[in-house]
């Protein structure tokens, strides 16, 4: 090969390249004249452009900086009365998602054999007509529930416009991803006191009493939930946490309780009984707003005594006695709850235990309680159709009695099954079930047998675990190149409506799927109504009387005039209301609803059922009679349970639970060997769950997730802080080394989420997309070669028994040294 | 170097660099049918043709090489520099097209610091009519052609067609003319 060129060399380049020069449309042209020569002025102006955060579901309000098309910088938006201006670490990396190389920026078709990373890029005309000739074929045989979507972030105008393409498509035979999450804690709160999601107004409260939830690190409304946390702190009011792991939520407390795993109830059940004896409870709360009476609920709760809980949750009797008396003393307190109490067997039961402990005091949608959340309520163009459905979604007949959230973590289990049908195509959205559900090891294996999964496409703007064995990739735009309005809850108890819009240009191919399918049903002859996601939103801004243009301005908008929304159940409900031919009122539970809303075919029939037992029947929940007057109460959601909140419920009774909350033990945990721990999981303040493992900025702080374990364990089990061991469930192993510490409960071993990818790119598995970058060989940027592990190797995919909540927290393992 | 004087030297380098544009932009049609037809010259300026080359064939090894989504390398100095895309070398192309008069088509939809976009404003320095702007050739080049030289060492390896590997080798090679006549020690701090 030449190493310099010669005269003659340059004679024939001259006369192979001069030819070709005329011809001039061969070569790329990618300028034009501008009409003016311009000179870089130092301090160049940024442009300031509101949005909303989506590197976690908090989705916090904020602005960018933008400097010459380059965003520079994230911050919160000071105009927002949820986050006030404040952001976490990992909205402020955003940065790294837009500008991460290793992102997928062009339509891809699979070339070798399923997962082996052979691609062909391919234009968007040709994917779309490959796709929609898949759809178009199942629609036409009469089978669209064939069609499988499964997402795992879809909100806001994100959820609707796709979700109205599915119904005018036919499918209902979609996946979400809530029973991973939290589901077990919505199905909680709708046995109880309906709609889901509490809201703790910390700011007005006078004790924290946490069980299991790590808010001042990760949470749904982190920010929100922190700020607000950390004010009434900083007043002195005073936090107890109760976990098995000191977390820095536990950290900053007045005390952090270390319980034992799936226990949390066992002291909520006894706080209660402290509280029902020493007769602190609020009678009048009690007797008006739930279904049972004080004498019931001391009946129900004499036998769990303080004495009886510390037995099962190592906490000290009289620690939960005390603990007790300033709960009620309190007047008012929140109790908080999340994954750590709920992400277990009982979790279900647990979170009904909360809400009867704090009905016991009347804390419930009160100043200083737990409300009920208030969000933007927007308008929006709606499809409707009869979509049909596989029954995949909500796990196996007979495992989960109530599974209003679906039972996402079961979907790849019963395709595997088949008895339940199989979808023709699985498209993924935004969402990894090779990673992010337990036993990665089946369902790698479940999403690669084509013989199960024929036709496997998952939209995502990053290489996931499970877009690497997609048949074809769709590549989506990242939150910051993205249309959507928003409405998240407020714990400013006031709704906020928000818009997050693009600050930056789509790279590359990248086309945010909303406005994809819109294209697809255009292609399909559906008529959604709407042709871009930014017609969506301008049609449901008029239809909500939100102006457009001050989004766009401000990022943010609310009601000026509106007040914070406590109490909502005491709005009572005027005659015309409830009044009138559509309307019955349901002499068992004492509420009025509207038959015709609910879509019943007559009154007659309505009648006839009952409101309990008329299908969806809560859907045309009109208010609760209470003495002689008629309340919205807690509206009903999911389940038609009455405007009372149910401590006790027939719903569970029905299906043979105890239905006043009652303890339940995790079957698992009965018999522990010596050598025996249980695992837990968690969440750290610089990463989400599987989503930022490639923020350059976020794992250079956090790249290792060692399991954790108490200095006695590891003496026991001699092991020393840094040796490599291998922690051994009935699915798998992983090995990982320790880390000894005294925070956390000796019966424990702690490894967090995050890390361990196996794709995903450079920093999230030392798999590079980009590998072109002068780290390569000569590294300014990474100093660690670390990628951690994902216990998810060794979790089992269980459903609680009532909501099909995954159960993180109720593996047990052993520990061996390597 | 006697080639490398004359006074059809500049011209010689246009279309250089209009073919090196070309080489790190998507094939098409056009460009495999160029190739096709000129095999015979190519090869004696030491580019090589694969046998039965087609189009499919340099599509997958260009998607392979430069757009992933497996292993790949993103041809943008931005992204080998600093590990991101529309990093600070992003902003001073940017810059530099607008001192020239120019700016980028609305429809390019990449950060500017493409290695294409670099070739092409090489060639427009050269080109121009402009000595304002001629005067920028050894600057732009100093400034930029180091982290395109230490690319093309990395991506040779990479790829399995005797096209790109001769194709790269002779951008190599021009380059290394190119910064050996401004008295650049380039290749030897890179390698």
């Amino acid at each position: 090969m030449n190493t310099s060129f010669t005269r003659r060399d340059f004679i024939k380049i001259s006369a192979l390249f001069s030819a070709l020069g005329s011809s001039g449309k061969l070569f790329g042209e990618a300028f034009s004249p501008s009409g003016a020569k311009v000179y870089n002025v130092p301090g160049k102006e940024r442009k300031v452009i509101p949005s909303a955060c989506w590197q976690c579901v908090s989705r916090d309000a904020i602005i960018c900086r933008i400097e010459d098309g380059r965003l520079v910088k994230i911050e919160g938006n000071p105009k927002s009365i949820r986050n006030r201006g404040k952001i976490c670490s990992k909205g402020q990396a955003g940065i790294n998602q837009v500008y991460d190389p290793d992102r997928i920026l062009y339509p891809m078709k699979r070339m070798g054999k399923r997962g082996e990373g052979k691609w062909k890029k391919i234009s968007w005309d040709e994917a779309l007509e490959e796709l929609t000739g898949r759809l178009a074929k199942l629609r036409n045989e009469g089978h669209p529930e064939k069609f499988m979507f499964h997402y795992g972030r879809m909100k806001g105008s994100d959820s609707k416009i796709v979700k109205n393409f599915l119904t005018a498509y036919g499918t209902k035979t979609i996946g979400n991803h809530t029973s991973i999450c939290e589901g077990g804690k919505w199905t909680g709160q709708e046995l109880t006191w309906g709609k889901h999601y509490d809201v703790w107004d910390f700011e007005n409260t006078n004790l924290i009493v946490n069980f299991g939830s790590n808010f001042l690190e990760a949470h749904t409304s982190h920010i929100q939930a922190a700020q607000r946390a950390t004010n009434a702190l900083a007043k002195g009011v005073k936090m107890y946490t109760f976990d098995v792991r000191l977390s820095n939520t536990a950290a900053k407390s007045t005390e952090w309780l270390p319980i034992k795993p799936g226990t949390d109830m066992a002291v909520m059940l006894a706080m209660a009984n402290v509280i029902m004896k020493k007769k602190m409870y609020d009678r009048e709360f009690i007797d008006r707003w739930t279904n049972v009476s004080v004498s019931e609920l001391k009946k129900h709760l004499k036998s769990y005594t303080p004495k009886w809980a510390e037995k099962i949750s190592g906490i000290p009797a009289k620690k939960i006695e005390k603990i007790a008396v300033e709960f009620a003393q309190a007047k008012p307190a929140v109790l908080v709850t999340y994954r750590g109490a709920v992400a277990h067997y009982n979790g279900i039961q647990t979170e009904r235990a909360k809400f009867m402990l704090e009905a016991i005091c009347g804390y419930l949608n009160t100043k200083g309680g737990t409300n009920q959340a208030v969000g933007a309520k927007w308008k929006y163009p709606k499809v409707k159709g009869h979509p049909k459905k596989l029954k995949i979604i909500d796990g196996f007949p007979g495992t989960t009695a109530y599974p209003t959230h679906h039972v996402s973590h079961q979907v790849l289990k019963m395709i595997k099954d088949g008895s339940y049908g199989r979808p023709d195509i699985y498209m993924t959205y935004c969402y990894n079930p090779a990673y992010v559900n337990g036993e990665c090891t089946e369902n790698i294996a479940i999403l690669k047998d084509e013989s199960l999964i024929p036709y496997l496409v998952a939209v995502d703007a990053f290489m996931s675990e499970t877009t690497a064995l997609a048949d074809l990739i769709l590549p989506d735009v990242t939150y910051l190149e993205r249309w959507s309005w928003d409405d998240m809850a407020s714990f400013a108890m006031i709704p906020e409506f928000y818009l997050r819009q693009p600050v930056v240009e789509p790279l590359g191919e990248a086309r945010q799927f909303q406005d994809v399918v819109c294209v697809i049903a255009n292609r399909l002859g559906l008529d959604i109504g709407y042709d871009s996601t930014v017609d969506f939103i301008k049609k449901s801004c008029e239809l909500s009387k939100v102006d457009f243009a001050t989004l766009k301005k401000e990022g943010v908008w609310h009601d000026s005039a509106a007040k914070p929304r406590y109490h909502n159940h005491r709005k009572e409900i005027p005659p015309a209301k409830y009044e009138g031919d559509s309307i019955l009122f349901d002499e068992k539970t004492g509420v009025y609803w509207n038959w015709k809303k609910a879509k019943v075919k007559s009154a007659e029939e309505a009648r006839k059922a009952g409101y309990t037992n008329t299908k969806n029947a809560y859907k045309g929940y009109v208010g609760q009679r209470i003495g002689g007057k008629v309340y919205l109460g807690f509206k009903p959601d999911k389940l038609n349970k009455s405007g009372l909140i149910e401590i006790s419920s027939d719903f569970l009774k029905k299906k043979n639970f105890s239905a006043i909350p009652a303890w339940m033990e995790i079957p698992e945990h009965k018999k522990l060997g010596r050598k025996q721990l249980i695992l837990t999981t968690y969440k750290v303040n610089v990463q989400t769950h599987s989503r930022t493992a490639n923020n350059m900025w976020l794992t250079e702080l956090y790249h290792e997730n060692p399991a954790l374990i108490n200095s006695k364990t590891a003496k026991k089990l001699g092991i020393k802080n840094g040796d490599l061991v291998k922690i051994i469930s009935n699915v798998g192993e992983i090995v990982t080394p320790t880390k000894v510490v005294e925070g956390i409960n000796p019966g424990v071993v702690a490894v967090s989420f995050h890390l361990g990818h196996w794709e995903y790119g450079e920093f999230a598995s030392g798999k590079k997309a980009s590998s072109g970058h002068v780290c390569v060989t000569d590294c300014k940027f990474v100093w660690w070669d670390t990628y951690g592990k994902n216990p998810n190797w060794i979790i089992p995919n269980k459903p609680d028994p009532i909501g099909g909540q995954q159960r993180w927290m109720d593996t047990v393992v052993k520990i061996e040294k390597v | 170097m006697d080639g490398y004087s004359g006074k059809n030297r500049e011209s010689i380098k246009i279309f250089i660099y209009r073919f090196l544009q070309r080489l790190f932009l998507e094939p098409d049609e056009e460009f495999i049918n160029f190739l096709l037809q000129k095999s015979e010259a190519l090869k004696e300026i030491g580019i090589e043709l694969d046998d039965g080359i087609d189009l499919e064939t340099l599509q997958t090894e260009y998607t392979r090489l430069f757009l992933g989504p497996a292993e790949h390398l993103p041809p943008y100095e931005s992204v080998f520099l600093e590990r991101r895309f529309w990093g600070t070398p992003t902003n001073d192309i940017q810059d530099f097209i607008r001192s020239m008069g120019l700016e980028l088509k609305k429809d390019f939809n990449m950060p500017p610091d493409h290695v294409s976009i670099e070739f092409e404003i090489l060639e427009k320095i050269l080109s121009s009519k402009d000595p304002e702007i001629n005067a920028q050739y050894m600057d732009f080049l100093k400034e930029h052609i180091v982290w395109i030289f230490d690319f093309l060492t990395r991506l040779i390896p990479k790829t399995d067609l005797k096209f790109y590997q001769t194709a790269f080798a002779f951008s190599k090679v021009f380059l290394k003319a190119e910064m050996s006549c401004g008295s650049l020690a380039v290749e030897e701090r890179w390698r």
